[in-house]
C-alpha cells in the first residue's frame, strides 16, 4: 500500500470516528429525554466501500439504481440494551463505553500517522 | 459543514445546561419541602416536575437537549392536624406541600450522574481535538 493511501484512508476515519463521536455525545445528552431512540453510525467498512454518489430512496414508488438498492441513511437506530418506561433506549454505560473506544482508536491512528509522518521525513531528508 | 468534534461538545453542553436547570428544580422542591400557605384553608406549595425533548439544529445537524416544560405535580397534597397553625382550615388541618425527599434525592442523583457523563464527553473530545493538533508538533 502506498504511503499517501495510507494518509487518506486514516484521515477518513478520524473523520468517521469523530462522527461518530457527536452520535454518542448526542445520545447521552439525552439520556434522560421521553422517547430519544438511541443512534449509531453506519460501520467505517460500509462508509469506505461506499465509493460516489448513490441516489436515496425516500419513497417506496422511487426506481432503484442498476446496482442494489440505495444506500441507508447515515445515522441508525442502534440494538437496544434496554428501554425504558418513557420510551428512551440510551444506556449510559455502553455510551460511555463506546466514546472510550472511539478516543482510544483515534489516539491509535493519530498515533500510527505520526510514525509514518517519521518515516516519510527521515526518507526525504537522507 | 462543521467540525463533528465540536458539534459533539456543544451537544454535550447543552445536555449540561439542561441537567443544571433540572437540578434548580429539584433544589426548589427541596427547599420548599414544608412551605405551606399563608391564610386558613391555601394551597401549599406545588411540586415541580420538568421534562426534556430533542430539538434538532440545522446548522449543526445534531439534536440539542431542551426544557420542554415545566410542570407541577398534581399528586394530592399531605394533611396534618395542627389548629395553632396559621394555614389551618376550620377542622384544623393543615395541607403541606407533596414534595416526597426520596423521590427528589433519587433525582438528584440520576441528575448528577447525566451531568458527570456529559463532562465526561466533553473530555474525551477535547482529547481527540489535542491529539489532532498534536501531529502538528515536530518530532
Amino acid at each position: 500500500m502506498d504511503v499517501t493511501n495510507f494518509f487518506s484512508i486514516a484521515s477518513q476515519q478520524n473523520r468517521w470516528l469523530s462522527v461518530r463521536q457527536s452520535v454518542i455525545a448526542q445520545n447521552i445528552a439525552h439520556v434522560n429525554t421521553p422517547g430519544y431512540k438511541a443512534l449509531d453510525v453506519e460501520p467505517f467498512e460500509a462508509v469506505l466501500t461506499a465509493t460516489g454518489l448513490k441516489m436515496q430512496k425516500t419513497q417506496a414508488n422511487h426506481l432503484s439504481p442498476v446496482s442494489g438498492t440505495g444506500s441507508d441513511a447515515q445515522t441508525q437506530e442502534e440494538a437496544e440494551w434496554a428501554v425504558l418506561h418513557s420510551g428512551n433506549s440510551v444506556s449510559l454505560e455502553e455510551q460511555l463505553f463506546k466514546a472510550s473506544e472511539v478516543t482510544g482508536q483515534y489516539s491509535r491512528n493519530t498515533g500510527v500517522m505520526k510514525v509514518f509522518h517519521r518515516m516519510l521525513l527521515a526518507s526525504t531528508k537522507g | 459543514m462543521i467540525d463533528p468534534i465540536r458539534v459533539a461538545v456543544k451537544v454535550a453542553a447543552s445536555g449540561l445546561e439542561a441537567q443544571s436547570r433540572r437540578m434548580l428544580i429539584v433544589s426548589e422542591n427541596l427547599a420548599n419541602a414544608s412551605s405551606t400557605g399563608n391564610t386558613p384553608g391555601a394551597d401549599p406549595y406545588m411540586r415541580k416536575t420538568v421534562s426534556f425533548q430533542a430539538a434538532m439544529d440545522e446548522a449543526m445537524g445534531a439534536k440539542l437537549v431542551k426544557i420542554d416544560r415545566v410542570d407541577v405535580d398534581r399528586k394530592p397534597f399531605r394533611v396534618e392536624y395542627d389548629p395553632g397553625h396559621p394555614a389551618a382550615d376550620v377542622n384544623g388541618n393543615v395541607k403541606l406541600p407533596n414534595v416526597d425527599m426520596l423521590v427528589e434525592l433519587a433525582d438528584i442523583r440520576e441528575t448528577n450522574r447525566s451531568y458527570e457523563a456529559n463532562l465526561q464527553v466533553v473530555k474525551q473530545a477535547r482529547s481527540m481535538m489535542s491529539m489532532t493538533i498534536d501531529l502538528l508538533r515536530s518530532t
